[in-house]
């Protein structure tokens, strides 16, 4: 096969001149990386396949080539590579020149298409066919809910089933979360309690709203005892964050659209959202709008008011709660939150005001846990591999409850922890905020022994 | 050497007769005599012996000329006495640039003229050559604390068998230039050509010095001691244990078994805070601290200890610190010691008649990570003690170094590791 | 090369390392073209071996087949030193990253190459120790690449380089021997020092496969001042100030006022962006030392220029303050689309002298040089700005590099002080180095190495002292000397 020289700017200035960049690609974000490779042993997929094609310099440098057409964007092995990304953006926290690998990754991923049938059809159905339907989303979340209700994970668990059945692993080893089918609904409007702060909407979500309602209810609780009104749009959005990620530009667009109307009819002073990976994605509406000129200014402005409930809470003030939880708890840092949103500090000093509550650090807390949007469902290999070190620095941390922010995580390390078979809750920085601030409900055994 | 070459005519200067037995080594005398004025001249005057061909024995103060194996051959000596040179010496940059042939003591005066110090303390200085201490590897006993030859060495200058003299490294203190040569040279014993020109970089001279002197009824606490103060931040720039000869050699006059001596440098307030530590370590370990006077001249004395005179044995012992308990073990009753714990070395001198047996034991119990090897020894017995051991892993790549810079193997012929 | 001869080669050496650790596809290979500088050149076979014995075969096979070989970890040379300019293999760390033994009796560690700097003195952190020699890339350099290099770092100038710090090597020879010399003990060996040698070789001699490293306590406190001048001038005769006191801090660093806003906008350091340049000075030692020594070198900044002198309160401000100064050259990303870094040093006395003329070249070629170093050991760092698509800047860009480095090795310097000559600098070693400075040096690699296949076409001139089977390559950027060595007269 014949080889294309080497990426080698000089030869070919000479020999083309000023190169212009593929459609879709702003080649100012591609050359921000100067490929000093101080992103390596950041990298969740370098560390577990050792292939320079999939650590995110070699990735910026296939899309510089792609880019300049030395490479194909339709390439098998390009889309391979890309499609092996995280996208955590550890390497954004990592990269000295400011790189902004995920919006690149995005541009990228928007113009190859997944590479395996695997993703192809888990797109199809999930990102495309279920998350804009908030019919389809409302059946799915009842039918799952159904089946933690009649014992279904046990039934996996006893018969070894899950391990043959598509999503069994998710199935058998459940989070804490919502097991009734029928639970009421978020309120439309929580009060604040003792003064007033302030007005604020809350991002219910869509598989955050079908799996973890408890957790947005203890959410609103936790706003409202820190003196907001907190109100819910009336239909429920999906702010288009897991198309988005996975380069699936046109629904994410439309469902950015969406969400901005949703909220700006309500009102408020901010948007709260309590999964990161939703937060990470309304925060950078400007750049998912940036082919639409007239909503781009607007989404940008949008995109100021939205806020990660702890970043909200701690940044206004947060009232200590007065219910004491006697426990050791390890904080996991969502990547769309600690690498996305640059957010590390205030979740760990929501949970230190919390009564009786001894922080832990475990080692990489700020590592992807496997998760990442829909890559355990596309890639569980090498998202297996990434979880099995999680499993083992919680363990080493000797927490008793793990805390994190975005319902991806919390499913993920709970399924691994379980499997593994370790007890160890994982819960949202806001249930057990919710909890200390008075919430009864959903409370695993260890939580109720800490606050008893 | 064959019949050919003896019957040309040697180079060099005629030299009489006391002049050959002062210049003798492990008893063989030389023929001739060079005293080269400059590198330049140096890589000339080896040109000449290599096409001899004249084997060649490097000359500088003469004070480790007992180190290494019985010389295959020697016809010349080829002293640095005519290069004793300050080249340069900017004080404001910490770095300097001498001949080989200037002696310690007058490198380390017009140093001190300026508040500065080479922090390299080989035996001996006020004879001691900078080129023999590069080539001998000759360090003292600052080393745990400021390292060796090695560390202090920024550039060289060597004048080779093929008549040209090379550099490498250079003036600056951080320069990765080309190879590191000068560690090829540093403790090569001349083997690989002469050692012309040194370049070193310079240290301010301490503002506070104190020493700590501690005594024990046995050895290994007293290592214990010193091995533990070598860990902390506050390390010893020196930590020696001797036993009671050594003592009395070091002019002291106690009747102690063990003495575990600390030198303290630094700042003053570092100084006031590692003697604290120190005086803890040694009561800690079961030592007892008297406040003994001092002789002023213990620390030169100690350290010239390792440099003996002719009729006794001297032996080193190194190895990783943990194999020091078995290396104490092993120390014949009729042996004299002196230790460095922090670097894992043990001195001994020993009487010639049992040498070769302490040899062996001390060899024994080195192990595979550790070596033997003896510093100094007289003619009439090194012939029969295997000086430095078995070759080293890499010998091979050693010998074929020899070869390719001293294809016809004059310099210092067959008195380095292996018959080099 | 013969494709043949390659095809059985990958053959074998996917029977040493597996099918998944040894492949040839173009596609992939091209990702092996690069490290941190602007060189590149394409690979054809890459290797991640996962085992030192695996590393010994793979060598031999490649020696035997007369390939070249070029190692690569984490591929951060600034000097093109893992640019596989001869094709062949490249052979990468990425699976070898173990720490494989603490020693704190010995204060030793055993690593192998392709640990990070940073993650050892991680390790070591616990049980009170660090290893001392901490380039700016640390968080992802290897300590295997900087035995390649003999790396340095801004805590050196009281400490010493990579090689103070190393005391044996396993190394994997052309012939196919893993040699293991020196070890754990002190390093005056028996025999000649091969381990000092082999730091800072390049991987030229051989590829190294296990590392003992010395290991420090680490210093009670650490005091960080920062002090700021008008212009550089008066901030280096500050530092010389400073060396002549006999105090010698751990560190001394400076920054220009370009760098420092590059800095200020990657990583808000707390760097006064109207200042001319910004020394950042280190001293370790007992708290109360450390107190006393900052004000010492507080007040000899102030006595010397200094219009302010801020010293950092607690940890998270020292951090700061270095957070800025580690991560300054990816911070010129934030001012320029490309940059090319020198690595000059002079003597420290020469240091104002020299950042005059590097400033006159600035202002006579119209691009912009900011200086961020090690002022201490005279370490210097100019980053020439450029952009890479506009024709023309790449070759200027070389040229004022060439005339800075004559300029450094002119005032008695060395025009590398840690990244190495590398591919970038070959023809620059011959300002500090004559042709039989060199000629002895080749002589030795040659004993390692007689057929010069071990990262070829590095470290040496590639005009004739060092020719080697794979000259005429095409697809790099090959550099005549005669064309860059001209210096002022092909600035017209």
């Amino acid at each position: 096969m014949l080889q294309p020289e080497a990426l080698d700017f000089k030869r070919q200035l000479e020999r083309d001149g000023v190169p212009a960049p593929a459609a879709g690609i702003d080649m100012d974000l591609v050359r921000d990386c100067i490929h000093c490779g101080l992103c390596l042993p950041k990298c969740p997929t370098f560390r577990a396949l050792h292939h320079e094609g999939d650590s995110p310099r070699g990735r910026m440098w296939q899309i510089k080539e792609a880019s300049l057409g030395l490479v194909g964007f339709d390439d098998p092995r390009f889309q391979a590579h890309i499609y092996q990304c995280f996208n955590c953006r550890a390497c954004e926290t990592a990269c000295p020149s400011g790189v902004q690998f995920g919006a690149v990754m995005e541009m990228a991923r928007a113009l190859t298409p997944p590479q395996n049938r695997r993703d192809r059809t888990i797109r199809a159905l999930l990102l495309n066919g279920l998350l804009p339907h908030p019919r389809r989303l409302r059946i799915a979340g009842w039918l799952y809910r159904l089946t933690r209700s009649a014992r279904l994970p046990a039934l996996l668990r006893r018969t070894q089933a899950w391990k043959i059945l598509p999503l069994g692993k998710f199935a058998a080893f459940p989070p804490v979360g919502d097991t009734a089918p029928r639970r009421p609904a978020l309120a439309p409007l929580t009060n604040g309690l003792d003064a007033r702060r302030g007005r604020v909407g809350l991002l219910t979500g869509c598989i955050q709203d079908e799996m973890f309602r408890g957790t947005n209810r203890r959410t609103a609780l936790a706003l409202a005892a820190n003196g907001y009104d907190v109100v819910v749009p009336a239909e429920p959005v999906c702010c288009g964050a897991l198309p988005s990620h996975a380069g699936e530009s046109k629904t994410a667009a439309r469902l950015a659209a969406r969400t901005m109307n949703a909220f700006t009819a309500l009102g408020i002073d901010a948007v709260i959202v309590n999964a990161a990976g939703c937060g990470s994605n309304m925060k950078e509406y400007e750049l998912q709008l940036r082919d639409d000129p007239q909503r781009r200014e607007a989404g940008a402005a949008f995109s100021r008011t939205v806020k990660d409930a702890s970043e909200f809470l701690i940044d206004g003030g947060m009232r200590a709660p007065a219910r004491r939880i006697r426990l050791r708890v390890a904080y996991q840092d969502p990547c769309h939150l600690v690498h996305g949103q640059k957010i590390h500090r205030q979740p760990r000093q929501a949970l230190k005001l919390i009564p009786g509550i001894e922080l832990v650090e475990m080692t990489e807390s700020d590592w992807c846990c496997g998760s990442a949007g829909v890559y355990n469902l596309t890639h569980p290999e090498i998202a297996e591999q990434a979880l099995s070190w999680k499993v083992q620095h919680i363990v080493d941390s000797g927490a008793q409850v793990i805390a994190s922010a975005n319902p991806g995580c919390i499913l993920q390390i709970s399924m691994g922890l379980q499997r593994a078979g370790h007890d160890l809750p994982v819960v949202h920085v806001m249930d057990l905020l919710g909890w200390a601030y008075g919430d009864q409900t959903q409370r695993p055994p260890v939580v109720l022994k800490a606050m008893a | 050497m064959g019949i050919e070459a003896r019957v040309k005519p040697l180079p060099g200067h005629q030299i009489s007769v006391e002049q050959q037995r002062l210049m003798s080594v492990d008893g063989l005398l030389p023929s001739k005599v060079m005293r080269p004025e400059d590198a330049g001249d140096a890589a000339a005057g080896l040109r000449l012996c290599d096409l001899g061909p004249a084997a060649v024995i490097v000359w500088g103060g003469g004070t480790q000329m007992r180190l290494g194996s019985v010389p295959r051959r020697y016809e010349i000596a080829f002293s640095t006495e005519g290069m004793t040179r300050m080249l340069e010496y900017q004080p404001a940059d910490l770095t300097c640039r001498v001949e080989a042939g200037m002696r310690l003591t007058d490198l380390q005066a017009t140093l001190a003229a300026q508040g500065q110090r080479l922090p390299l303390d080989p035996p001996r200085p006020e004879r001691a050559t900078v080129g023999g201490m590069v080539a001998a590897n000759a360090n003292g006993l600052g080393r745990a604390r400021y390292g060796t030859v090695r560390d202090w060495v920024i550039g060289i200058a060597v004048a080779y068998p093929s008549g040209k003299v090379a550099r490498a490294g250079g003036k600056v203190v951080k320069n990765v230039a080309g190879y590191d040569l000068m560690k090829l040279h540093i403790g090569a014993l001349g083997t690989l050509g002469v050692v012309a020109e040194v370049n070193f970089k310079v240290q301010a001279r301490p503002e506070a010095q104190a020493t700590v002197l501690g005594h024990f009824d046995a050895a290994l606490p007293a290592i214990g001691a010193a091995t533990s103060l070598a860990r902390q931040y506050l390390a010893p720039s020196a930590a020696i244990v001797i036993d009671r000869h050594v003592l009395w050699a070091c002019g002291l006059t106690a009747d102690w078994r063990w003495a575990l001596a600390l030198k303290l440098e630094g700042y003053g307030r570092e100084v006031d805070a590692a003697r604290d530590l120190a005086v803890r370590a040694v009561r800690d370990a079961g030592g007892r601290v008297e406040g003994q006077d001092i002789p002023a001249a213990f620390w030169d004395a100690a350290r010239d200890w390792s440099a003996p005179p002719d009729e006794v044995v001297l032996l080193r012992a190194i190895t990783p610190v943990g194999k020091l308990p078995a290396v104490v073990a092993a120390i014949p009753a009729d042996a004299q010691t002196l230790s460095q714990p922090a670097s894992g070395i043990v001195d001994l001198r020993l009487p010639a008649a049992t040498a070769a047996t302490g040899l062996k034991g001390l060899r024994a119990a080195a192990g595979e990570e550790g070596q033997v090897v003896v510093l100094s020894a007289p003619a009439s017995v090194k012939p029969g003690l295997d000086v430095w051991g078995p070759p080293p892993p890499g010998f091979p790549i050693m010998r074929a170094l020899k070869q390719a810079l001293d294809p016809n193997g004059i310099v210092n012929p067959g008195r380095f590791v292996g018959g080099i | 090369m013969e494709p043949v001869k390659l095809e059985s080669l990958l053959r074998q050496l996917r029977e040493v390392v597996g099918e998944r650790y040894a492949f040839a596809d173009p596609y992939e290979v091209r990702l092996y073209q690069y490290d941190a500088s602007p060189e590149t050149a394409l690979p054809d076979i890459v290797v991640i071996p996962g085992t030192a014995e695996e590393v010994a075969r793979v060598v031999k096979l490649c020696a035997d087949a007369g390939i070249p070989i070029t190692a690569r970890s984490a591929a951060s040379s600034l000097a093109g030193g893992t640019v596989p300019v001869e094709r062949g293999v490249v052979i990468t760390f990425a699976r070898m990253d173990q720490i494989l033994e603490i020693d704190s009796d010995n204060l030793r560690a055993v690593v192998q190459p392709g640990v990070v700097n940073l993650a050892l003195s991680q390790a070591l952190k616990p049980l009170g120790y660090y290893y001392v020699p901490d380039p700016s890339s640390q968080g992802a350099c290897t300590i295997g690449g900087n035995v390649g290099t003999n790396a340095g770092g801004p805590h050196t100038l009281l400490y010493g380089v990579t090689v103070n710090h190393v005391t044996g090597l396993e190394v994997a020879l052309p012939s196919g021997e893993l040699v293991q010399v020196g070890g754990k003990k002190a390093a005056e060996a028996t025999g000649y020092d091969l381990a000092g040698l082999l730091v800072g070789s390049e991987g030229t001699m051989g590829i190294v496969t296990r590392i003992w490293v010395k290991i420090q306590p680490l210093p009670p406190t650490q005091k960080t001042l920062m002090a700021v001048y008008p212009d550089v001038e008066t901030a280096s005769n500050a530092v010389s100030a400073i060396v002549r006191t006999g105090i010698l801090p751990a560190a001394i660093e400076m920054m220009d006022k370009l760098s420092i806003q590059a800095i200020e906008a990657a990583s808000h350091a707390g760097y006064p962006l109207d200042a001319g340049a910004v020394l950042l000075l280190e001293v370790d030692g007992i708290p109360e030392l450390a107190e006393e020594l900052g004000q010492r070198m507080a007040k000899v900044c102030r006595e010397n220029g200094a219009t302010e002198v801020r010293v950092a309160r607690n940890e998270a401000e020292r951090q700061a303050l270095w957070k800025g100064r580690k991560g300054a050259f990816s911070a010129m990303g934030r001012l320029s689309s490309d940059f090319y870094v020198m690595d000059g040093v002079v003597p420290r006395t020469k240091l104002p002298d020299t950042l005059a003329r590097i400033d006159a070249i600035s202002a006579r070629t119209g691009y912009r040089i900011c200086n961020v170093f090690h002022a201490g050991d005279g370490n210097l760092h100019p980053l020439v700005l450029f952009d890479a698509f506009k024709p023309g800047q790449y070759e200027a860009v070389l040229r004022i590099g060439d005339e800075i480095l004559k300029l450094c090795a002119d005032a008695g310097g060395s025009v590398t002080g840690e990244h190495g000559i590398g591919l970038e600098k070959r023809e620059n070693i011959r300002y500090v180095f004559s042709d039989d400075d060199l000629e002895v040096m080749d002589r030795i690699r040659r004993v390692f190495d007689p057929h010069r296949l071990m990262n070829p076409g590095k470290v040496f001139p590639s005009d004739g002292l060092a020719p080697s089977a794979h000259e005429t390559l095409p697809g790099y950027p090959r550099r005549q000397a005669a064309a860059i060595g001209a210096g002022d007269d092909l600035w017209v």
